[in-house]
């Protein structure tokens, strides 16, 4: 009888494991989660998916964007009232959070924290990411009805992804002190490497999928500055991405010197262990090299 | 020289002046070679172009499309002005760009079209298109096009521009999104295009300086800028463009803000693939109207 009893509690608690397992791994898909009705708009035609292919029929402009993080598909529904602007409703589902982060983060003026785990309201516009999901919300010209029916919209979407995502390993390697929060800007594709200054129309920092780039702009009262770190797989890529960078930059640098340059701001760039950190534009040497000095004792921890 | 040897470039640099002496710049290739050196552009702004319910005024519209030719091609005459880069037998293409929240607008596509035919070319020798020229019967014989377009910011290529606007005459346009669209001027060296643009107006009514969200527009980063700018070249006309969006971002942001990507198909059009001038001191740049937050 004891045998018996053990061997189901072991069935059970197997079952069990199991069924936790399983609701564990299947995301709720948020684009299941939305209403067909909305504040008198209501569903008007049937929704769209749109693939790696086929984006480029669905965003002109933008695509290449999402495709130079990782992205799988992005599904569209559009909402219609009777005069009342058209409501879209577009959730990307990115590869990963990292993505889904990157790509926020090269789409926005401002960052709020109203929806998911950033957003950006704008006129006629809610964009906000979670997890591995981009979400843009848009109704133009806004009017104070569409107003309110695109924030209920944002808030259903937000609330059906229960899970947040992660952040990129790199960000951590951020001085926080006099960071500007929304001048955040992730990559991973050198097309982004002139977020906030001009450095090269080339790919003078051997950035690939691999590689985890971050550009910020730093502030204190009268002090500015771009700072830049990219984390590569290992320390011989990284020193190999700064002589790459040195070669083809300007003439005048050297490595882990901060110079004065020609238009009369400051700049350095060095290497420690895997990354490559720089400063671009700095308002003085001391700002400048206070910010270096605070990344490098991150990386050093 | 043969004029089969004549480059685009050259065609671009010289054919203001020829135009400007009254040569008919297509019949008589010869004589553009002449030691123009600048890339004539004229900017033209007009605030009567936009009413006051936000709609365009046709009429204003058509009255600085032939200012600008005019004054482009040196004539006192409109026709005199068409007639110099549109012969009675040509096969017109006027491509556009249907871009949902910045699109060419259709009374500048109609005072195009109104001023083609005017110059003798029938109704069904002219196309306004934009996706789909390739299968498109009269782009397919175009013996001359006319390219417009606003200009906007865009998310991979800097910029949309009217180099870029030529994409749509490949078969697949993201084989050339490589390197930031860096080689988009090559598309007008393919014989589907090639010689054939002979007027291009950029579009800046209500032009983008900044991109926000997944199709990259908010009504917030568009302005009322009110000017078209016309030219034979189009490298010329972009940079131009570009130089305005550029001043607008400053002006808007309260510093530099640089377009991510550059647009750098525009320098390289000049310097890589030597389809125009895109260095302003290159460009004779004539501005008319009103001068206030012109910003070039």
């Amino acid at each position: 009888m004891k045998a018996l009893t053990y061997l189901y509690t072991t069935i059970l608690i197997s079952l069990l494991f199991i069924v936790v397992n399983i609701s564990a791994q299947i995301k709720p898909d948020p684009s299941k989660n939305l209403p067909d009705n909305i504040n008198g708009w209501s569903i008007n035609e049937a929704d769209r998916h749109f693939d790696n292919e086929t984006l480029y029929d669905y965003i002109d402009g933008s695509a290449e964007m999402f495709l130079s993080f990782g992205f799988s598909k992005v599904f569209n529904r559009i909402y219609s009232r009777a005069n009342q602007p058209d409501i879209i409703v577009d959730i990307f589902y990115m590869n990963s959070s990292y993505d889904a982060f990157g790509v926020f983060t090269h789409s926005v003026g401002k960052l709020e924290h109203e929806f998911g785990q950033q957003s950006q309201k704008t006129d006629g516009a809610i964009i906000f990411w979670k997890s591995n999901y981009y979400v843009s919300i848009l109704c133009h010209p806004e009017t104070p009805e569409s107003k309110e029916a695109i924030s209920k919209l944002a808030g259903a979407v937000d609330k059906s992804i229960n899970e947040a995502g992660h952040l990129p390993e790199i960000i951590k390697y951020l001085p926080k002190e006099n960071l500007v929060e929304e001048s955040v800007r992730y990559f991973r594709h050198y097309n982004w490497q002139n977020s906030h200054t001009f450095i090269s129309n080339d790919n003078i920092f051997n950035i690939d999928q691999n590689t985890h780039g971050i550009l910020a702009r730093y502030k204190e009262k009268n002090e500015n500055a771009i700072f830049l770190i990219i984390m590569y797989p290992n320390n011989i890529l990284a020193e190999s991405a700064l002589k790459n960078f040195t070669d083809n930059y300007k003439p005048e640098i050297i490595p882990e010197q901060t110079i004065k340059l020609k238009n009369g701001l400051w700049f350095r760039i060095q290497n420690k262990n895997n990354f490559i950190v720089g400063i671009f534009d700095s308002s003085s040497k001391e700002f400048a090299d206070n910010i270096l000095y605070r990344a490098e004792s991150i990386i050093n921890k | 020289m043969s004029p089969k040897s004549l480059t685009r470039r050259e065609f671009i640099k010289t054919g203001t002046l020829a135009a400007a002496a009254g040569t008919f710049i297509l019949n008589n290739p010869q004589s553009l070679f002449a030691t123009e050196e600048k890339s004539r552009v004229v900017l033209i702004r007009n605030k009567n172009v936009i009413t006051k319910d936000g709609k365009l005024n046709p009429e204003v519209i058509q009255d600085m499309l032939d200012e600008s030719v005019r004054v482009l091609f040196n004539t006192k005459e409109t026709s005199k002005a068409w007639k110099k880069i549109i012969k009675p037998d040509d096969i017109v293409g006027i491509k556009t760009n249907v871009w949902n929240y910045l699109r060419t607008p259709p009374e500048l596509e109609n005072a195009i079209k109104k001023r083609v035919m005017e110059c003798g070319v029938s109704e069904e020798n002219i196309s306004i298109k934009d996706r789909g020229v390739l299968r498109d019967p009269v782009f397919q014989k175009a013996t001359a096009l006319i390219n417009s377009r606003p200009m906007r910011t865009h998310y991979w290529s800097g910029v949309g521009s009217l180099i870029k606007n030529h994409i749509m005459f490949v078969e697949k346009p993201s084989d050339w999104h490589g390197d930031s669209c860096a080689d988009l001027a090559a598309i007008w060296k393919l014989p589907v295009v090639a010689y054939k643009t002979r007027l291009n107006v950029l579009v800046m009514l209500t032009p983008q300086f900044h991109n926000i969200g997944p199709h990259g527009f908010s009504p917030e980063y568009v302005w009322k800028y009110y000017g078209l700018i016309t030219g034979i070249d189009p490298v010329a006309c972009d940079a131009v463009g570009l130089k305005i969006i550029e001043a607008k971002r400053k002006e808007f942001f309260g510093e530099d803000k640089p377009l991510n990507p550059p647009a750098k198909h525009i320098e390289l059009a000049d310097t890589r693939h030597h389809l125009g001038n895109a260095d302003m001191k290159k460009i004779d740049l004539i501005k008319i109207g009103f001068k206030e937050g012109i910003f070039i």
